[in-house]
């Protein structure tokens, strides 16, 4: 049976959610890129900016150069993530078989034929829920495949839903542009193919898998196939995590250490409550740091055997605290997950050394806290470490000194 | 009783905070009259503290704090074998690895008196030798166990502060000292920035105790109630230390282990020897000028250094001596300089007098590829036992400062460059934290708590020391050895550097030879020899006289500079246009041409634009007199306007009545450092020498601000004149060989404009640009004829391998015939052919339309090496030509800019539109307003009398480059367009002046798309 794959997305993703935070990026010229540094390489770019001839994957002092008002955010992927599962969610309503990507998402409606019409029905009510639910413009293509669904929706250039025949899926990529095929958008692939003056989809089609093999090596018969508008991936939903996970975001940028270590007390805390609630313990703790210029560092540990305990998890967490934040720059925002979740009953390991055991005053300790934060509040008891600690501040009282043009009277700056 | 022993001041690296200065100043508020500094692993700062003491009425002892990551001990100098000693120390410190301390004291121990805690390093030093060894005693740092070493070793204790920070500060309630930002913070902050970490971060044991003050006696005394001996023995300790430091003996190198008499003799014979090849008789003058220089020269024990500069001077064909060394006879007979002293009124006094102390260096240029081979000789010739390079020390300037102490707090760099990209480079620390409160730039913007908190500490960042860097030519030879008097550190490029920059070295007496390179001397070194090889002319270069060639003469006055040493910019060729402009008199014709090239090489500079324009119109028969009869015989040779440096002191001398060596020093102060708190002193001295001589106040002031205008920088007339000759040889070159020229020009690169602005100016010569050729291009530009032909070297990504084997086979086997026998022949790496075939190196071979089918064959090449076992015969598909646009597209990715036709040209059906006039005939519609295009060329950002930004941008259309000002009021609009790389459509009015046009912009656009 023919299968019906439905694509939307919504375009330039990240902005698009900004836009709807942040209302002075609509209409300017956006881009997002790490603000670790100049020549930090925009991830996405607005409408706005791509009429201004600026392109994805150019440093920002290069795209600042043919759009001097270039509007440049940091990723966000706090918003990011409620984004994708905002959409997701919705998507959820139409079938179970949901794809989702940044910004985009897949699905397989197939088989949901009889309980919601053609895939283009489905799409149009989907861009309608996306625009009233979340306030964001979606694109929608149906086809075949995973493919041509795709094509389909990212040539839209307004809301709409493009649907290919079954069958007509070679002569619907004919004419684009060689960059539409997946494999060939890396700058490299696009690069060859421009050199080798093979513009169009069409063109590469007509081209024999030996040919074909001279310029993209093994790659060659599955980027044919794709070329003829073949492509038999299946939509795949994403697999299920036994994560637990807490993430915080500051109220202010900081590097403070003892500011950090604070935050981070407080996730372990939430984890560790969790776990026990579960009554599992975790052997692997992840955490990511996110600073201030959209830079993310993560770090790994496994722990000897699997604790709930909120001391020996901070013990773990404040260690892989240091050896992962190793930047100056400013914290946004801190990620713990638990992860390789085992039941207390799990198979031990053979060889294992032998696990301390866990004296009987700590969990005595720890399930009283539980008791008295269930009873009281969270914050009926907490350790010193966790309370907010300030800064150190200079007080800079000095006048500012007085500005003196004479001194300056002789000197030029000269620029190339 | 107590002498503070252990003191650390900005330049121990990294760690102090205050300068030697301020520590002396305030060591005598507190009533000491002796002081040690000891920074850390260095004399960073021993010619500068001596001098601070001096200032300071306080008796100096020279020290240093040798850390390891083993041991750690002060050592302090008792005479001046001592003082040896531990450069020695330090340098094997710097030098050797595994340095192990102990085993160093126990080599360098004469003279040496050692205070430490350290118990191994104690103990291994008391089984040698247990005289001038001291126990250290610190408060806040385990004075305890410190106490009791000495006790169970039997050594005497010694009370130190290891003194950092003010003590006045530690009485100041904790977040506040008296309104001042805290000395101990500053200390944190520069070791974090030093350690690369943040302040929560920094491990107590990485940094000073925060009680590490410079206490008085009586706090001292509070400190060691138990042990009263300790503060005694600092005072002990300070009787047996030299205190009377005098550095002030210049040490000259020694030529070839000669004795004075005999380096004096050899110098005698080479600069009559030379006199002769100079002038093929030596006459009365020349006699007497020799005899003169000569007679100073041997009083001042200079011999050896002529001889030593001489020798390296040998080493290269073409080298240009500058600096005040031009002004010498000697120099100039023995081929260091190359302008005629005599000939061209150059006075020897500027180098070398009775009366000057200092010692003057030789500078000598050489060309910029091979300064690293006469490097090399002179330490093979000298040895790094008697040879090293002058150091900078590396500390901060205003953006540096907020910079790193920015990043210290954490702040995301593009918040950062926010800020620091509209600090000027020049601006101190100081001075920025003032812009950054009243600046117009900064104008209608709060600084957020955290930006007020980076600012007030990096305004404190003034002058400590971060790390050395090798000054890009200063070299020092002595003649026994050099760590003897200064510690010797290893650079980045294994060169020893010694711990001082220029300006201690000088006061240390250490003579430096600077070594420079320069990229001109390269461009005429290859465009002489293409010329010979191509047309068999050889130009003899000492005997040349460039400015005799009339051709040479008509296009430095036309300004038609670019590409000519020293004189390319817009300013100057503005300047040169003026001068010889259509309104000027027949006489402004006569005048001494290499005179008039001095004179407007030296008075360009920031901020002089007054005078300038004074200079062009007297140059243009201007009426005029001296602003007072006194300055006659100074100023009359420049038209009565100062324009050297020199001037200076013969003003002073002449107005004021300064002695030489006065003048001498006021010229020092305005031209080079601490000049803030002398130049108020000087300038009451010198209203108070006018009023004396009957000056009016009003010519006074005028003639102040002239000299002040010097500020910036300026040059003495040796210097220029040197730099006269070497640019009006490169004009000799462009005039008559210009194809030979403007390729060397490119090859050579680094000249003040791009390659395409110098291409653009070959077309303008008439030459014919054509593309790079895989049998005709060279690596290098090649003219020829009136061709220029676009060397590989331009090709972006092109690798130096790729171009050795191409050259190497085509050298070996003749031309390629093809594609497929280059391919076959060169085995260039396929990314490197691949750059060739789209820079159209193939087009004249196989046609610009096979540029694909050739990326295919070099695809099939490429498999068929690598042998894949089923695909040895693929049928190539037939790929369609390029089009127009790719062709461009390619050509600009693979050589940067657009070489085949100029770029305005692509748009010539939109410009026409606007009827814009040509940049050749602007002087047509002087006065009027018009439309013209431009691409952009070159642009100079500058400041207006009131501080506010302005810009002077150079473009070009297709007839000729033109010049446009943005003034303040236009820039403010269009400035965050100016440096993009697009055709421009400009409007404004054409403003005419000494009859040179230049266009006053008002209106800025751009051209869209291809036309």
């Amino acid at each position: 049976m023919d299968r019906e794959i439905l694509h939307i997305t919504v375009p330039a993703f990240p902005i698009a959610l900004a836009r709807v935070v942040h209302a002075h990026l609509r209409g300017r010229p956006v881009a997002v890129a790490p603000l670790n540094s100049e020549r930090a390489l925009l991830q996405c770019i607005s409408a706005e900016a791509e009429a201004e001839g600026v392109h994805v994957g150019t440093p920002i002092y290069h795209a600042r150069r043919s759009c001097p008002s270039l509007i440049v955010i940091a990723p966000d992927p706090h918003l990011m993530a409620k984004g994708s599962h905002a959409l997701t969610e919705l998507s959820a309503e139409f079938t179970p078989i949901v794809e989702p990507g940044a910004g985009r998402v897949f699905l397989d409606v197939t088989a949901s034929r009889r309980l919601f019409g053609p895939a283009r029905d489905v799409a149009a009510r989907m861009e309608k829920s996306i625009s009233t639910g979340l306030g964001l413009v979606a694109m929608a293509g149906a086809g075949g495949n995973k493919l041509v669904s795709r094509v389909a929706a990212d040539v839209m250039q307004e809301p709409g839903v493009y649907d290919v025949f079954h069958g007509a899926e070679k002569s619907f990529l004919a004419p684009f542009p060689v960059s539409v095929l997946p494999g060939v958008g890396e700058s490299r692939q696009t690069l060859l193919f421009r050199d080798l003056n093979l513009q169009r989809v069409e063109q590469v089609a007509a081209l024999s898998v030996p040919q074909l093999r001279l310029a993209v090596g093994a790659f060659a018969p599955l980027l044919h196939d794709r070329a003829c508008g073949i492509d038999r991936s299946p939509v795949q939903p994403p697999r299920l995590s036994t994560e637990i996970v807490e993430e915080g975001l500051l109220d202010q940028e900081e590097n403070d250490d003892a500011v950090l270590l604070s935050e981070l007390l407080r996730l372990v805390e939430g984890c560790g409550l969790r776990l026990r609630q579960l009554n599992k313990g975790a052997r692997k703790i992840t955490l990511s740091v996110m600073y201030a210029d959209g830079v993310t560092q993560q770090g790994k540990k496994i722990l000897h055997s699997a604790t709930a305990f909120d001391l020996a998890l901070m013990g773990a967490a404040e260690e892989l605290f240091f050896s992962t934040c190793k930047r100056r720059q400013r914290v946004k925002g801190l990620r713990l997950s638990c992860d390789q979740v085992a039941g207390e009953a799990g198979q031990m390991d053979l060889f294992a050394p032998a696990a301390a055991e866990v004296s009987r005053r700590e969990s005595d300790l720890q399930e009283t806290l539980d008791l008295l934060r269930e009873k009281h509040g969270k914050n009926a008891v907490r350790w010193g470490k966790g309370l907010a600690a300030h800064r150190e501040v200079t007080v800079a009282s000095e006048a500012p000194p007085a500005w003196d043009p004479e001194q300056n009277r002789y000197m030029t700056v000269t620029k190339n | 009783m107590f002498v503070h022993l252990h003191v650390h001041s900005s330049l121990s690296p990294g760690w102090g905070v205050l300068s030697p200065e301020a520590l002396c100043a305030e060591a005598a508020r507190l009533g000491f009259d002796t002081l040690a500094v000891t920074d850390r692993n260095g004399l960073y700062g021993v010619p500068r503290f001596l001098d601070a003491a001096r200032e300071a009425g306080i008796a100096p002892i020279i020290g240093t704090e040798a850390v390891t990551e083993q041991n750690r001990a002060v050592l302090l100098a008792s005479d001046e074998e001592g003082y040896a000693n531990i450069s020695r120390l330090l340098s094997d410190l710097h030098c050797e690895k595994g340095f192990d301390l102990c085993r160093a004291l126990l080599q360098y121990r004469h003279g040496v008196i050692v205070l430490s805690d350290d118990a191994r390093l104690l103990a291994a030093l008391k089984g040698a030798y247990a005289e001038r060894l001291f126990a250290e005693l610190s408060p806040g740092h385990d004075m305890h166990r410190a106490l009791a070493l000495s006790r169970d070793l039997g050594l005497p204790p010694v009370a130190t502060a290891r003194a950092l920070v003010r003590a006045t500060q530690l009485e100041a309630p904790p977040a506040r000292a008296g309104g001042e930002l805290r000395d101990f913070h500053l200390h944190r902050v520069l070791r974090a920035i030093h350690l690369n970490t943040k302040l929560s971060r920094l491990a107590p044991d990485r940094t000073a105790s925060e009680a590490d003050a410079l206490y008085d006696a009586t706090q001292m005394a509070d400190f060691f109630p138990h042990c009263p001996q300790a503060l005694e023995n600092s005072a002990r300790i300070a009787a047996m230390c030299r205190r009377e430091w005098d550095f002030s003996t210049t040490i000259f190198p020694a030529f070839r282990e000669l004795n004075n008499d005999d380096a004096f003799a050899t110098l005698k014979s080479r600069a009559r020897a030379g006199a002769l090849w100079r002038y093929g008789a030596i006459d009365e003058k020349v006699e007497a000028r020799l005899d003169k220089e000569l007679s100073i020269i041997r009083d001042k024990g200079f011999a050896h250094y002529f001889l030593v500069v001489e020798e390296i001077t040998r080493q290269s064909q073409r080298t240009c001596g500058r600096g005040s060394a031009a002004a010498s006879l000697v120099a100039y007979c023995l081929g260091i300089t190359h302008v005629d002293p005599i000939r061209h009124n150059l006075f020897f006094e500027r180098f070398l007098n009775e009366g000057r102390s200092d010692p003057p260096d030789i500078d000598v240029d050489f060309p910029w590829d091979e300064r690293d081979a006469i490097l090399d000789f002179a330490f093979a010739r000298y040895g790094a036992r008697r040879a090293a390079m002058v150091a900078n020390q590396v500390g901060f300037k205003g953006r540096s400062a907020l910079r790193e102490v920015a990043k210290v707090y954490g702040l995301p760099d593009c918040e950062i460059k926010e800020m620091t990209e509209r600090v000027s480079g020049f601006w101190r620390p100081e001075q920025t934290a003032a812009a950054m409160s009243e600046h117009p730039l900064f104008q209608g913007e709060s600084l957020s708590p955290d930006w007020l908190e980076i600012v007030a500490t990096a305004r404190r960042l003034n002058g400590q020391l971060r790390h050395l860097s090798l000054h890009c030519g200063g070299l020092i030879i002595v003649p026994d050895e050099i760590r003897r008097y200064v510690p010797v550190e290893i650079s980045h490029k294994g060169l020893p550097v010694i711990q001082w920059e220029k300006d201690q070295a000088e006061d240390a007496g250490l003579v430096k030879i600077d070594i420079l390179g320069n990229r001109s001397l390269a461009v005429i070194r290859d465009a002489m020899a293409a010329v010979k090889e191509q047309k068999g002319v050889e130009i003899d270069y000492a005997s040349w006289r460039p400015l005799e060639d009339e051709r040479t003469r008509s296009l430095m006055r036309r300004g038609l500079t670019i590409g000519c040493f020293y004189l390319e910019s817009p300013s100057v060729r503005l300047l040169l246009r003026k001068i010889w402009s259509s309104t000027a008199p027949p006489e402004t014709f006569d005048a001494d041409l290499f005179e008039v090239l001095v004179q407007a090489s030296s008075i360009i500079r920031p901020a002089a634009n007054s005078f300038i324009q004074e200079y062009v119109a007297r140059m243009q028969g201007k009426k005029w007199q001296h602003l007072h009869p006194l300055l006659e015989g100074v100023l009359g040779e420049t038209l009565g306007i100062a324009i050297y440096q020199e001037q200076i002191t013969q003003i002073a001398m002449e107005l004021a009545g300064f002695s030489a060596s006065e003048g001498d020093q006021l010229r020092k102060v305005i031209t080079k450092k601490h000049k803030e708190k002398r130049l108020a002193d000087f300038r009451a001295k010198f209203v108070a020498g006018g009023t004396e001589r009957g000056v009016s106040a009003t010519v006074l002031a005028a003639i102040w601000e002239q000299i002040l205008s010097f500020a910036g920088y300026s040059f003495c007339k040796p210097h220029s004149a040197s730099y006269a000759l070497l640019s009006a040889k490169a004009a000799y070159m462009k005039a008559n060989h210009p194809a030979q020229f403007m390729a060397a020009v490119i090859s050579n690169q680094g000249g003040y404009y791009s390659p395409f602005a110098y291409i653009s100016e070959g077309r303008r010569l008439g030459l014919a640009i054509l593309p790079p050729d895989i049998n005709e291009s060279e690596y290098h530009y090649l003219g020829k004829e009136k061709t220029l032909r676009i060397g590989l070297m331009q090709i972006d990504g092109f690798t130096r391998k790729g171009a050795k084997r191409l050259f190497g086979e085509r050298q070996e086997g003749g031309r390629y015939a093809s594609f497929a026998d280059f391919l076959q022949r060169s085995g260039v790496q396929r990314a490197d052919a691949e750059r060739l075939v789209k820079a159209g190196c193939f087009d004249a071979l196989e046609g610009l339309e096979r540029r694909p089918a050739l990326l295919w064959e070099l695809l099939h090449f490429q498999q068929q090496d690598t042998a894949l076992l089923f695909e040895h015969k693929t049928t190539l598909p037939k790929a369609p030509p390029y089009d127009a646009d790719t062709v461009l597209r390619q050509e600009v990715e693979a050589l940067g800019f657009l070489a085949s036709r100029h770029p305005l040209s692509l748009y010539k059906a939109q410009w026409q539109r606007h009827r814009p006039i040509r940049a050749a005939e602007l002087i047509k519609h002087s006065g009027k307003w018009v439309t013209m295009v431009g691409w952009w060329i070159t642009t100079k950002m500058v400041e207006d009398k009131h501080g506010r930004p302005m810009e002077f941008v150079s473009f070009e259309d297709v007839t000729a480059i033109f010049d446009a000002t943005f003034f303040p009021d236009v820039y403010a609009r269009f400035c965050r367009k100016l440096s993009q790389r697009r055709p421009y459509l400009l409007k404004g009015v054409v403003e005419e002046e000494f009859g040179v046009a230049t266009l006053r912009v008002k209106w800025v656009g751009f051209l869209e798309g291809n036309g």
